[in-house]
């Protein structure tokens, strides 16, 4: 259990969360021509540093921790975790072949953000558990509360670069039309850049939103996809204590708009969910696939919902594919949830690593 | 005081021969050494890792970094290679094997990511007490080596004892999974203990 002080993020639709919600809430197509390639569509940082890949993302962290900074307090123990599928591994790979023999990816882009944001915490390291990497971070940061920590900032940071794009390329999973989340005719997702930051803390101070639990699980299943029985990620979410009895309003799905996510997915919440289940959204549709990201952006995307008590639909998906049982906030439905207090948010990671989280308002 | 073991496994890649436990895991042919280094040394060691854990954290120096170059050397365009260019890519074959499903954390600390995997077993098996394993894969070129850390509260027979540091976090910075490597390995004729980050290891009295 921790309380989450505060947070911002930067996607394509701008570097604060509030745009983040109005594109959310608009329902506008951010994606554009990737440079490198103008067949592939991506959602890309709309306010480019023209350096190196850690340098973007670094500028894009230090811009989404800006408005955190304030809620730190200073003199109490701190926590760092930097949340990254690739991190600086462009550089490394398609042009400092050198390098990668002497350091991981990740670390080299915490330590320019400690050096840069003149950070001295107790504890810091990276998590790399793929696409739910951030919902990871916030397991161990609940962990370091547990053992003494006062506060734990969690970073997060990916970019599209050659590597992931001709990755999910060779894969086959980027579509050649439109994300479409839980549609019948769906074909895959757009990658997305992206930065967040949240800080999460012991003492509730005067935060209304509560991290109740993260709820972890981890299959051997083949290498990208889950298991088609959906009992790892159903087993993430029972990991939560009192799931069932807590019973969320909303879910924000991974959804990635890919045939087995979006199925396994929608078996293993709605075998959960059975007398009621939450409506499911999910953001990937707006502002990409942002891999080791999506999870945070998950997160501040319902923090936002519950601070405003409205909801974000599933704009570019009109009909649901038919075999699926849960209650999804398509287009053309108005079936928002009134005076919602829980929001479930899941994650799905190569490798068979899933997650999911429940956060809470609870008025002050 | 918590018990630690180690158990490893080293080995040239590609393999020569078909795995023992070639039967349990789809494509295993595809395996990267990152993936084949947990699989092999888990089997290699099973009658000592009766006791499973309760968690599983991956703490690897270099990442996916050897995979990655791979992935980019053969035209960056073979879905095969690139679903092993991610580090927690490793524990999926392992699991298969195992039958054991649970939470799984990838952390990278380079030069430390080996340590910071034990000091967090550590803080883990403290406060779950069960059994953590902290699980690595050194090497490049064609020589790896696989790793199981065992952390566990509750044995009494375990080759060496770890526990929280007292000693001055100026000191305990200075030392890299090299060198943890070496202490271990010489560990019978060395000081009698190892000390980095928030923990103390020393050779337990038998």
């Amino acid at each position: 259990m921790a309380w989450i002080q505060s947070y911002d993020c930067s996607t394509t639709a701008g570097d604060h969360s509030d745009d983040l919600w109005r594109a959310l809430e608009a329902g506008r197509d951010l994606s554009e021509p990737w440079p490198e390639d103008p067949t592939v569509r991506a959602f890309l940082f709309k306010n480019r540093s023209s350096g190196s890949v850690q340098e973007l993302l670094v500028d894009k962290l230090l811009t989404a921790f800006r408005p955190v900074k304030p809620a730190l307090l200073m003199g109490e123990s701190l926590g760092v975790i930097l949340a990254s599928t690739k991190g600086m591994s462009n550089d490394f790979i398609w042009q400092s072949e050198g390098l990668g023999l002497i350091t991981d990816p990740l670390t080299p882009l915490l330590a320019q953000f400690l050096r840069r944001s003149e950070l001295g915490p107790k504890r810091s390291l990276c998590v790399s558990n793929a696409c739910s990497s951030s919902l990871a971070a916030m397991a161990l940061a609940e962990l370091w509360l547990e053992q003494g920590l006062s506060q734990v900032l969690i970073l997060a940071a990916d970019a599209v670069t050659p590597f992931v794009v001709k990755g999910f390329q060779a894969l086959k999973l980027i579509t050649p039309t439109q994300m479409k989340p839980f549609a019948e005719g769906r074909s895959g997702f757009f990658l997305g850049e992206g930065a967040a930051c949240l800080l999460l803390s012991k003492e509730r101070r005067n935060s209304e939103m509560r991290l109740h639990k993260v709820g972890l699980d981890s299959e051997g299943s083949a290498v990208t996809r889950p298991s088609s029985s959906g009992k790892s990620l159903r087993q993430a979410a029972l990991n939560i204590p009192h799931l069932l009895e807590l019973k969320p309003q909303v879910l924000i799905a991974h959804g990635t708009g890919t045939l087995i996510n979006d199925e396994t997915e929608d078996l293993a919440f709605s075998d959960l969910f059975t007398a009621d289940p939450p409506i499911t959204t999910c953001t990937k549709w707006c502002v990409g696939h942002t891999l080791a990201v999506s999870g945070a952006i998950d997160t501040i995307a319902a923090l936002e919902a519950l601070r405003r008590q409205s909801l974000f639909k599933l704009k570019t998906t009109s009909s649901v594919d038919p075999k699926f049982k849960g209650r999804y906030l398509t287009a053309q439905k108005n079936d928002y949830p009134e005076n919602f207090s829980r929001v479930m948010i899941s994650s799905l990671g190569f490798g068979g690593m899933h997650a999911s989280a429940l956060i809470e308002r609870i008025p002050l | 005081m918590i018990g630690l073991d180690w158990y490893q496994h080293s080995f040239d890649f590609p393999l020569a021969s078909e795995p023992e436990w070639a039967a349990k895991v789809e494509r295993w042919y595809q395996l990267d050494a990152g993936s084949f280094a947990l699989t092999e040394t888990f089997w290699r060691h099973q009658q000592s890792l009766e006791i499973l854990p309760k968690w599983m954290l991956l703490a690897s120096p270099l990442a996916s970094n050897v995979t990655d170059r791979q992935f980019v050397a053969s035209g960056a365009s073979s879905p095969a290679k690139f679903v092993h260019t991610l580090p927690n890519i490793r524990s999926a074959s392992l699991l298969q094997v195992m039958g054991w499903t649970g939470p799984v954390l990838c952390l990278q600390n380079d030069p430390k990511t080996v340590l910071t995997g034990i000091s967090e077993g550590m803080g883990l098996a403290l406060s779950t007490k069960r059994p953590v394993w902290v699980l690595s894969v050194t090497g490049a070129g064609v020589n790896f080596t696989g790793s199981i850390f065992v952390l566990d509260s509750n044995t009494t027979a375990s080759r060496w004892k770890i526990s929280k540091s007292t000693a001055p976090e100026m000191a305990i910075a200075a030392s890299h999974d090299k060198d943890l490597f070496l202490w271990l390995n010489g560990s019978e004729q060395a000081e009698h203990s190892f000390t980095a980050l928030e923990c103390e290891i020393v050779k337990a009295h038998k």
